[in-house]
């Protein structure tokens, strides 16, 4: 499964407990969707799920609103990643 | 003086028309343009049958319209009563239909909301804010039609400072909400009291991060307009992510805030405080519920040029004292509630009515002009919540708070704790006995016990036990989602477990006080 998929999957059943899957453009912050303890459930799913460490200034509206933002986000997080890992190594 | 609190807004609007006002991300409202913003709006509600004394509700996320929707319906001389955007409709209704609100301001952004809230029979015939569509049960006048209205001048100004300026609900233990009427003079007294202790003047940007029907926001707007100083709004979606809401409180120069202990333990633990310019934040002002004092002195370390304040007051009577920390405060003591505003008066009383040798504890009564004039048409509550005393000659009227509190010496007060079964959850009040019937109203639950237990994140986590009638079907589920037709979100607790059987007190009851003090060594 895709980072996007699991996003979905993890929000729709541990953070709405919802029947219908959250759409990927939908806003996870509007009022009735995650609150801030569901946002710090999310942060650690994605920190252990992916291998991603999010630094605090990342975990902000602009990266966190939909799964689509989200998912963007953390796939250049985890390219940045890579090749500055890929330079320690190498 | 000003008497009524719009009279404030008309002040600064014409003393300095183009400071800043409101500020809303990169949205901004001058004193000029609130004061003539509400003004319309006031001559609508006028236009469409609003009279003195009427209630007007206010539905609506927040924005630069909530001020504007305030100010208009105090202008109007009716009172303001905000209703939670994101409660059950069915709650809503409740409110609507108890306070008898014929009019609502709201916005396109709470359609699918309010036609959730159709569905009940409510006394609502005027909707403002949203556009015309065939279905509403109910008139409705856009936004755009406010704004085009003229003729504002022609609005004659009445009400004096002992009408209703607004209307906050709030839990109550039989189940429905109860709604905390104040006067002008109330809403003043405290505005202006606060604005003194803390010293605010119009060079101060005080943040609005609680939502309206939070009382905590009374304090955002009404002492920033004593001060004619600016309210920075908070949006929703800023109070969700304390890295964000770090970030706008230094990009929007914030001088004071105000909020509950749960926001700055999430702002110490992921505010990444380092990384933003708070140099001008100089008052952390919070409420609501008791600070856990490791955090509030690891925050402290991390803003030492900031003055943190516990400022206290149940919504009932606003805020009646505030303690500010000294810089050597310890990290291990509760946090004092601090010394009684001198507008207030306070007595510490045991359960027969009398007051207690100093350093003993007792219930915390208050007689201040801050206080509310009583509950929207509960007349019994009232009854309970007043206590009134003869001291020599002159007549006097306090509100119990419920509260139990000690004054370890030089009137310095600290809160020990509840005498009923009200707890705080992120700041928020519920009753312990509103969760217990939402949960017995489902059918399958026969008996239930709601308790609250200590949660690492600095605020309190609910949790409840059922046991399941003979024969009955459960289905978790189900429960759940009946849960969130009848309580707002704060009120649902985390964990709901099935017991086969309550332990008893010696009169029948359950005991629910064994039942936490097991819950809460499962935790520890």
């Amino acid at each position: 499964m895709n980072i996007k998929d699991s996003l979905i999957e993890f929000v729709t059943t541990e953070l709405l407990e919802a029947d219908d899957a959250v759409s990927p453009d939908e806003n996870l912050l509007a009022d009735g969707m995650v609150d801030s303890l569901g946002m710090l459930r999310l942060l650690a799913f994605i920190e252990s799920s992916f291998s991603i460490k999010v630094p605090p200034t990342d975990f902000v509206v602009s990266n966190f609103r939909t799964i689509n933002i989200l998912s963007e986000y953390l796939a250049k997080s985890s390219a940045a990643h890579a090749s500055s890992s890929g330079e320690q190594s190498g | 003086m000003c008497k009524l609190i719009h009279e404030y807004i008309e002040r600064s609007a014409g003393n300095c028309p183009d400071r800043a006002a409101i500020c809303f991300l990169d949205q901004q409202l001058t004193f000029a343009e609130l004061d003539s913003a509400a003004a319309r709006v006031a001559r609508q509600l006028r236009d469409h049958g609003v009279s003195k004394g009427d209630r007007v509700g206010i539905f609506m996320d927040k924005s630069l319209n909530v001020p504007v929707a305030m100010y208009g319906i105090m202008k109007a001389g009716a009172a303001f009563v905000p209703l939670d955007p994101a409660a059950p409709a069915k709650r809503v209704a409740g409110v609507i239909s108890h306070c008898g609100i014929r009019h609502i301001l709201s916005s396109p952004a709470k359609r699918r909301a309010l036609l959730a809230v159709a569905k009940f029979d409510t006394p609502v015939e005027c909707v403002f804010g949203l556009e015309e569509e065939a279905d509403w049960p109910w008139q409705v006048v856009p936004w755009s039609e406010i704004e085009s209205t003229d003729s504002v001048d022609s609005l004659e100004s009445y009400g004096d400072e002992d009408d209703l300026a607004y209307i906050i609900y709030t839990s109550g233990s039989t189940g429905a909400p109860k709604g905390i009427m104040h006067t002008h003079n109330s809403g003043l007294a405290f505005a202006r009291w606060a604005a003194t202790e803390y010293g605010l003047t119009s060079a101060d940007r005080l943040s609005n991060h609680a939502p309206l029907h939070f009382d905590l926001s009374i304090f955002d707007y009404f002492a920033a307009a004593v001060a004619g100083a600016a309210t920075v709004i908070i949006p929703e979606e800023y109070t969700r992510l304390p890295a964000s809401y770090v970030q706008l409180l230094a990009d929007a120069n914030v001088s004071v805030l105000f909020t509950v202990p749960f926001a700055l333990v999430q702002v110490l633990q992921h505010g990444a405080v380092e990384a933003y310019d708070l140099g001008r934040l100089r008052w952390a002002i919070f409420g609501g519920e008791p600070f856990p004092p490791k955090h509030l002195r690891q925050l402290m370390d991390k803003l030492p040029h900031v003055q943190f304040d516990n400022m206290y007051g149940p919504a009932e009577v606003n805020g009646v004292s505030h303690y500010a920390v000294p810089a050597s405060f310890d990290g291990t003591s509760p946090v004092p509630i601090g010394c009684i505003a001198n507008i207030a008066e306070a007595l510490i009383v045991d359960e027969s009515g009398e007051t207690v040798q100093r350093g003993e504890p007792g219930e915390l009564l208050v007689c201040t002009p801050s206080m509310m004039r009583g509950y929207w048409n509960m007349p019994e509550l009232d009854e309970r919540a007043f206590h009134k005393r003869t001291d020599g000659e002159v007549k006097k009227v306090f509100y119990r708070t419920g509260d139990v509190v000690v004054d370890d010496g030089d009137n310095i007060l600290r809160f020990i704790g509840r005498m009923d079964r009200q707890v705080k959850v992120r700041g928020y009040r519920i009753e312990l006995d509103e969760i217990e019937r939402a949960l017995t109203t489902f059918p399958a639950v026969e008996e239930a016990a709601a308790y609250a237990l200590p949660a690492e994140n600095g605020s309190k986590d609910l949790q409840a036990q059922i046991t399941i009638k003979h024969h009955a079907e459960y289905i978790e589920a189900d429960l759940g989602r009946h849960l969130k037709k009848q309580l707002p979100w704060y009120a649902i607790p985390s964990e709901i477990l099935l017991a086969e059987e309550f332990p008893r007190t010696t009169t029948g009851k359950i005991d629910r006080r064994l039942l936490q003090e097991i819950a809460s060594q499962n935790v520890n």
